[in-house]
């Protein structure tokens, strides 16, 4: 019986501990981020603030990543409020994220946006990330918030004529797409046929379709079908396989994060095939080398987002750099998904002077170009989506040949 | 047949391998525990991803050599088996429902601990083996050659341990019947940590492998435990020899299916051709008829 007790006492302890250290890292992500709010609020003078909200997957398979780009929008507000904030009808405010999870679900993202929107009372939502603006955007046209999403993949209800209340604050991935077509049609002309592939998360008849459009219309020939991934499979290989089956003379990585493009890049070069390797998303090149391997990572091009390392950043770059590599004991930048919205929306306050979220909708509707943190954006997307509400901006091309990145040229890559 | 068509046969071939050895491995470990103690560990994908996490931070950030940070994982996760034995199953035997609420607190606790305290970078263990061992059209890394090598090397040695050694012998005899175990004298007790302690060991080494071949994150255990469960539904759960075969079976599905279908069409078919299988067999291939 005694033992029992003592046996039945430990687990009691462990079970509480478990509940204990489960709801503390439950938490974590929030108070993260009110932690640093406050430190802010006691730092500057005025004592009104404005609230975003922030639709972000904490968790999940995005978790990681999201955990990353919430930290860069808050940096992003950090910068503004310490600057002064904003004054909008003669009253100064101070910038205030609150930060939604979605959970790497469709669900999970539509109760986030849910309690953004009623429970929260917020006007203006940013985010989320990857293929769940579908599940904001139609509560976002319902109820006349405005929203501005950092990535996009083009599926029903995300972005397109009927979602005037939406704007694309980063017009990933069909940006980096259209940066790396315009230079792989410009400097390799032996390529004729090329392999796409990307996850097949539900965008291959949506993005795919359109990538494959552009690609054909610059006179390619696609290979077979698109090569759709599983995200989460445990092993690449049977994909490279199929990818060098093809017998293209070059591979789009159309989308997509570095585990499976890096893992497909690894596996065709161990195969023995030494096809161009195209990479257009969100990764820097050395995120790929590190994946693929130094001898693995070569007759590769890569366009992605404006990272370290490459020339001429623009002092706010250059600002975020400095205080994210602070934050993080100097891990690289992301992609700045939520941080350009801040920036934008931050431009539009002070051009409208005001929080109204009809006022702030129709200028950002009527113009044609907005400053971000990567330069000047342009403001297109009328043949992409329907309408002419996303943001693409001046990418770097980098190539990789024999794990050594070489930056080569910005890109325009306006998404038409 | 065009050399492309060889090329691309072969190297699924290879893959169907590399691939069923580690689902086996995991298995394996998963299977152990059943038998054992009548447990199903649902947190043993989270064991698997802590193991690959042990030997990525050992040999990446402190620096030391990936075989010898693979060994520490071992130990490690072969100790957490004690404790986890000791303190978390051994108190809920006989009680499912509990278990599995154990083993989702487990889950909950180590996914989001990892999860929070790591920044977002890449995370990825330095390679155990490097260059590429190449026959003929066929080439293949020796990082793949290397895990197929180790899975079936440490199969073997399970199946040897099961059934040449005294404690193998006796694990056998606590998984046919346990009352009968104990009147015979074996410490059921002893014999419970030593599954706990290989299915974690096993599971630390995938974890390590697998860390070194694609990369680490909180959520690697998810998907290879929807992959165990598959093996041990369509193997029948408990059975050695069902692991084995069904192992075999998904690890060749995952192999070719991507070659004629996409990815998600990959898994529904899987998924499909194993609901099939149950039809028929609704104890798995391997498993036995349960008895009242």
């Amino acid at each position: 019986m005694k033992r029992t007790g003592s046996t039945l006492l430990v687990t009691s302890i462990i079970m509480t501990a478990i509940l204990v250290l489960s709801s503390l890292a439950g938490c974590a992500k929030t108070t993260s981020t009110k932690t640093s709010t406050t430190t802010t609020t006691t730092t500057a003078q005025p004592l009104k603030t404005y609230t975003i909200g922030l639709l972000a997957e904490l968790t999940g398979f995005l978790g990681a990543y999201n955990t990353a780009t919430v930290n860069e929008a808050q940096i992003a507000v950090d910068i503004v409020n310490e600057q002064g904030g904003i004054v909008v009808g003669g009253q100064n405010y101070l910038l205030k994220l609150v930060v939604e999870n979605g959970q790497s679900t469709l669900d999970g993202t539509t109760a986030a946006a849910n309690k953004l929107i009623f429970s929260d009372n917020v006007k203006i939502i940013i985010g989320p990330d990857a293929y769940f603006n579908s599940a904001v955007s139609g509560l976002c046209e319902q109820n006349k918030i405005l929203h501005i999403a950092g990535y996009c993949t083009m599926q029903p209800d995300e972005l397109d004529a009927s979602t005037t209340w939406t704007f694309l604050g980063q017009a990933a991935a069909i940006n980096y797409f259209t940066g790396a077509l315009a230079y792989l049609k410009a400097n390799y002309p032996n390529v004729k046929t090329v392999a796409l592939t990307m996850p097949d998360d539900g965008s291959i008849p949506f993005f795919g379709a359109a990538v494959q459009k552009m690609v054909q219309d610059a006179g390619y020939t696609v290979a077979g079908n698109i090569i759709g991934y599983n995200n989460s499979a445990t092993d690449f290989s049977p994909y490279s396989a199929k990818i060098i089956a093809t017998g293209a003379d070059a591979c789009i990585a159309c989308s997509g994060v570095v585990t499976p493009n890096g893992n497909i890049l690894k596996n065709i070069r161990d195969a023995g095939s030494n096809m161009l390797f195209v990479i257009c998303n969100s990764v820097i090149p050395k995120n790929y080398i590190q994946v693929a391997g130094a001898k693995e990572a070569t007759n590769v091009v890569d366009c992605s987002a404006g990272y370290i390392g490459n020339p001429n950043p623009s002092s706010m770059l250059q600002e975020m750099i400095r205080r994210y590599q602070l934050s993080t004991q100097g891990a690289d930048l992301v992609t700045l998904e939520y941080a350009n919205p801040v920036y934008e929306l931050v431009q539009l306050f002070k051009q409208t002077n005001s929080f109204d979220p009809q006022t702030l909708k129709t200028a950002f509707a009527g113009l044609t170009s907005i400053d971000t943190f990567y330069g000047t954006g342009t403001i297109s997307g009328i043949k992409t989506f329907g309408i002419n509400q996303a943001v693409s901006y001046p990418l770097p091309i980098t190539t990789i040949d024999n794990g050594v990145a070489t930056f080569r040229q910005y890109e325009p890559a306006i998404v038409p | 047949m065009s050399q492309a068509t060889i090329i691309l046969l072969v190297a699924s071939c290879l893959n169907a391998l590399i691939l069923s050895s580690m689902y086996i491995l995991l298995g394996l470990g998963f299977t152990f525990l059943f038998n054992i103690m009548g447990i199903l560990n649902f947190a043993h994908g989270v064991i698997y991803m802590i193991g690959a996490y042990i030997c990525f931070i050992l040999a990446s950030t402190v620096g030391i050599n990936p075989w010898l940070a693979m060994l520490v994982s071992i130990i490690a996760m072969g100790l957490f088996g004690i404790l986890l034995e000791r303190f978390v199953f051994r108190p809920f035997l006989g009680n499912i429902n509990l278990i599995i609420v154990v083993c989702i607190g487990i889950i909950t606790v180590l996914k989001n601990a990892v999860s929070v305290s790591q920044t977002y970078t890449v995370q990825m263990t330095p390679p155990f083996v490097q260059g590429v061992f190449k026959v003929g059209i066929v080439s293949l890394s020796w990082e793949r050659l290397l895990i197929f090598l180790i899975g079936v090397g440490l199969l073997i040695l399970v199946l040897l341990f099961i059934n040449k050694t005294k404690q193998g012998l006796q694990m056998r005899a606590v998984a046919q019947d346990k009352e009968g175990a104990i009147l015979q004298g074996i410490n059921v007790n002893y014999i419970s940590a030593l599954a706990c302690v290989i299915a974690c060991a096993l599971a630390a080494v995938a974890g390590s492998l697998m860390g070194s071949y694609l990369t680490v994150n909180p959520y690697m255990g998810d998907d290879i435990m929807i992959k165990v469960l598959e093996i041990l539904v369509l193997g029948g759960i408990g059975s050695i020899n069902g692991v084995f075969f069904a192992g075999l079976i998904v690890g060749v599905m995952d192999a070719f299916l991507p070659i004629v279908v996409s990815g998600t069409q990959t898994q529904a078919i899987m998924m499909f051709a194993i609901v099939i299988i149950l039809l028929f067999k609704p104890q798995g291939l391997f498993g036995k008829e349960v008895r009242t």
